[in-house]
């Protein structure tokens, strides 16, 4: 056990990782809650996507600095034309979203295109690269988890009742356009904070599988959102763990943020059979009885 | 000598027997009795959640009985599916789906014109007809989701016409409708009553179950009362039906508050 | 027959089967679904490149399975069938990217997986996307009216005696088929883009399905083929131009309809708020009417 689980961190790169991994999932996996509430995992999909033109422009202007601003940009652009998007009576959210999504996408794939590197830039937005961490980057990390904390500490009354009862929300005074704007910003920061590291394909994964696994076990929120904040980061902590593992001591080369939503999918099949078994028990007393 | 025919008697239109329906391991209904003759119609009356919908899809054979029996006109639910037509509530469908209202009405047609075969004149014929019967036959072109909540609740009556069933299933035809088209929808249903056809509507609407139904079924998960309108919506069997505590009574006026 | 003619043949084969395909998806509510079956096929392709077994085949099995997984998963109430898919759909493609970095040329392969190459397609592709067109015509000719009616109102189709899990599963598995064929050419992302963009344009124009239909196939091919013409004229990415071209050609028809609306809307609106009763009825959330 040590040496899959403690001992691949004595590398400063690798506890980098470590680092940046175990913040992103806990998190993701609190922010996941929001979005299993809200049934936003399209959207925040569609998020995860649209920001690599970002990404692309940002790197082409100032190189690796501008990878987070690009991706920003990006993520609000889109928040925003999805918004107006879905005012048009004859477009529905999910074709919208749709469009949005490959459209984005697609500019960047064009422009990447145009560039040499272009298989190894796709990847490395596609499936991040998390061994190559700086501290600068975690330092930029450490900022976003504590801004988007600190907006959903604060508005957790008024978004936990838009998700509920959108009607009686307003009827109350709550400015729902003003909640969802909030909502999509935190979704956005989350993303582009994650897609260097973690890859865009893989961001989605954090954000929606531990918050769905908290709910198989729990349906009070309070036990939720600390589940899913733990299990995303060990999930994060596991995949790299047993990435590391395999690559030194198996020579089987693991993709790292893959074998991260592995671990995560592998915890909620768990979350699932241990929900069927504490379901099934009542059952023979009932009869019993 | 001419020999007179032996009298022959039609099956009930609908007879329920002992129905029971679990969810699981709770019952949402328990032991309904009742029989509907062609002609007649019965309205479920009853509050939210008393299992008006359920007995609705019992009775065209989309859940399973855990107890009791159903017959439609003599077959059971599954068999008699050709001859029984449902008419949603309007404001459960996509206002935004692109589709005419002629196209709608046709649908009551889809199970006679079957899989590969193109609709004919008959089946045009028909729904026209239909569209006519509640006062909509210049909307035809029109999209679904352009007319008013009544004139949904009418467009989709008229799909149910064109099917020309022999028994016809109504959930809450009369919510939200205008005073024109809870006309216009009434007098499609006694039209259909004529022609022999069976009726079930589930209804909150004390007052129309009195004008459009010869008997009632008073429910709320187990059955408070099964007959005659005017007989069987008395303030008692209201009071127990309702849970008591939401009841008002004025003269012979009998009015049900909703919480 | 050169690279090139092959690759305008495949865009017009391609831009057909995805707008007849893509007004059935939008009807039903299935972009996200199809998204999902895009990601979630993937690692049935890359098995069964290492297996070296018909990268069809693998890539149509793992489909089916993905079908049965999101299915499976979305009859848990609390789960949701979004949140279902948004599993389904992180496993699939988290299962490719493992499988794939666990052998040789990583980047390369998982480039023209995730977002094709067109110029590369051969004779097979072209035959394995007519194919799969039949099989699309086949359905919408037998079943079109059936599919409409189930999309437009769930619970009176069953009522009607319809059996909606047997036309649900030929609509479903005939969409895998069509993004198993697409993936070769435009990649596992961008596929959506094929089967979903050109009925939203068409929706645009008209309300009628059968113009929806036209419009959408008309779309679907006229994208193609200056998608192709621009990404070689241009040398850049050849999926990704066919998708910048859908998504302007989305963005054009927008402003148009809209301005169109704004100029006759403002006598038509008034005539269309005389027949609205005061209380506008809501339609369901486009999100929730996947399965």
């Amino acid at each position: 056990m040590y040496q899959i689980f403690i001992e691949p961190f004595r590398f400063p790169f690798m506890a980098r990782a470590l680092a940046e991994l175990m913040i992103l999932g806990a998190l993701a996996g609190t922010v996941g809650v929001l979005i299993l509430l809200r049934r936003l995992a399209f959207m925040t999909d569609a998020l995860t996507h649209t920001v690599f033109p970002g990404v692309v422009i940002g790197y082409l202007l100032s190189g690796e600095g501008g990878i987070f601003w690009g991706a920003l940009i990006a993520g609000a652009a889109t928040a925003v034309l999805l918004t107006l998007l879905t005012r048009h009576r004859a477009v529905t959210e999910d074709a919208a979203l749709a469009v949005l999504l490959t459209t984005f996408f697609a500019v960047g794939v064009v422009l990447v295109s145009r560039e040499s590197g272009y298989t190894a830039d796709l990847t490395a937005f596609l499936f991040g690269r998390i061994l190559t961490v700086t501290p600068a980057q975690l330092t930029q990390t450490l900022a976003v988890t504590a801004l988007v904390i600190a907006m959903m500490v604060i508005l957790r009354r008024p978004l936990l009742a838009r998700s509920f009862d959108p009607e009686g929300a307003r009827a109350s005074g709550y400015r729902i356009g003003l909640l969802d704007l909030a909502t999509n910003t935190v979704v956005a920061l989350v993303v582009v904070a994650s897609v260097r590291a973690v890859g865009t394909v893989l961001v989605i994964a954090l954000l929606i599988v531990p918050a769905a696994a908290a709910r198989v076990v729990s349906d009070r929120l309070a036990l939720i959102v600390p589940i899913a904040a733990v299990l995303g980061a060990f999930a994060g902590w596991a995949g790299l763990a047993v990435s590391y593992d395999a690559s030194i001591h198996h020579g089987l080369r693991l993709a790292s943020g893959g074998t991260v939503v592995l671990v995560l999918i592998a915890g909620h099949l768990v979350a699932l059979a241990a929900a069927a078994v504490i379901r099934r028990r009542p059952r023979p007393v009932r009869r019993a009885a | 000598m001419e020999t007179t025919p032996e009298p022959q008697v039609p099956p009930p239109a609908l007879d329920l027997d002992e129905v029971t329906v679990a969810y699981g391991p709770a019952l949402a209904l328990e032991n309904i009795d009742g029989m509907v003759a062609p002609g007649e119609a019965v309205a479920l009356i009853g509050p939210n959640g008393a299992g008006k919908s359920t007995l609705i899809k019992a009775i065209l054979g989309l859940v399973p009985l855990a107890g009791g029996r159903i017959s439609v006109l003599g077959r059971s639910p599954a068999a008699a599916r050709r001859d029984v037509a449902y008419v949603p509530q309007a404001d459960t469908l996509d206002p935004e789906f692109p589709i005419s209202v002629g196209q709608v009405v046709l649908m009551g047609r889809y199970r006679r014109i079957g899989w590969l075969r193109r609709a004919k004149a008959a089946d045009k014929e028909a729904a026209r007809r239909a569209l006519e019967q509640v006062g909509l036959a210049d909307r035809a072109r029109h999209r679904f989701g352009t007319l008013s909540g009544g004139q949904r609740q009418r467009v989709l009556l008229a799909r149910a016409i064109a099917a020309e069933p022999r028994l016809l299933l109504l959930d809450e035809p009369f919510n939200g409708v205008d005073a024109v088209s809870e006309q216009a929808l009434l007098d499609a249903i006694a039209l259909l009553k004529q022609d022999g056809a069976a009726v079930v509507v589930s209804t909150h609407d004390l007052a129309l179950a009195h004008l459009a139904c010869e008997e009632v079924c008073l429910l709320n998960r187990r059955q408070y009362g099964f007959g005659p309108t005017q007989a069987t919506l008395t303030p008692d069997r209201l009071r127990a039906t309702y849970g008591g505590h939401a009841l008002e009574l004025r003269g012979d006026r009998v009015i049900v508050a909703h919480s | 027959m050169t690279a090139v003619d092959r690759a305008f043949l495949e865009a017009v084969l391609l831009g057909t089967v995805g707008g007849l395909i893509s007004v059935q998806i939008l009807l039903r509510r299935l972009p996200f679904f199809t998204l999902a079956m895009t990601h979630a096929t993937f690692p049935g392709v890359v098995l069964a490149a290492i297996a070296g077994a018909d990268l069809y085949a693998g890539g149509g099995l793992f489909g089916v399975l993905v079908v049965l997984g999101v299915l499976a998963l979305s009859r848990r109430p609390e789960q949701g069938t979004t949140t279902a898919i948004g599993i389904v759909l992180s496993a699939g493609f988290a299962l490719g990217v493992v499988l794939l970095s666990a052998r040789d040329g990583f980047s390369k392969d998982l480039t023209a997986y995730t977002v094709g190459q067109i110029l590369t397609v051969g004779p097979g592709d072209l035959t394995a996307v007519a194919v799969v067109g039949v099989i699309v015509l086949a359905l919408l000719s037998v079943a079109g009216r059936q599919l409409t009616f189930r999309a437009f109102d769930p619970g009176g189709y069953a009522a009607a005696g319809y059996r909606p899990t047997v036309i649900d599963m030929a609509l479903l598995l005939t969409v895998e088929a069509v993004i198993i064929v697409a993936v070769p050419a435009v990649g596992a992302i961008l596929a959506v883009a094929v089967l979903v963009a050109p009925a939203a344009i068409a929706r645009l124009w008209t309300h009628n399905v059968t113009a929806m239909t036209a419009i959408a196939v008309a779309a679907g091919i006229g994208s193609g083929l200056a998608g192709v013409l621009i990404s070689t004229r241009y040398d850049v990415a050849t999926g990704g131009t066919i998708t910048v071209v859908t998504g302007t050609l989305f963005a054009l028809s927008l402003a148009a309809t809209t301005t169109w609306t704004a100029i006759t809307g403002s006598r038509r609106g008034r005539r269309q708020a005389a027949d609205r009763p005061a209380s506008a009825v809501t339609g369901p959330s486009h999100l929730e009417e996947v399965g």
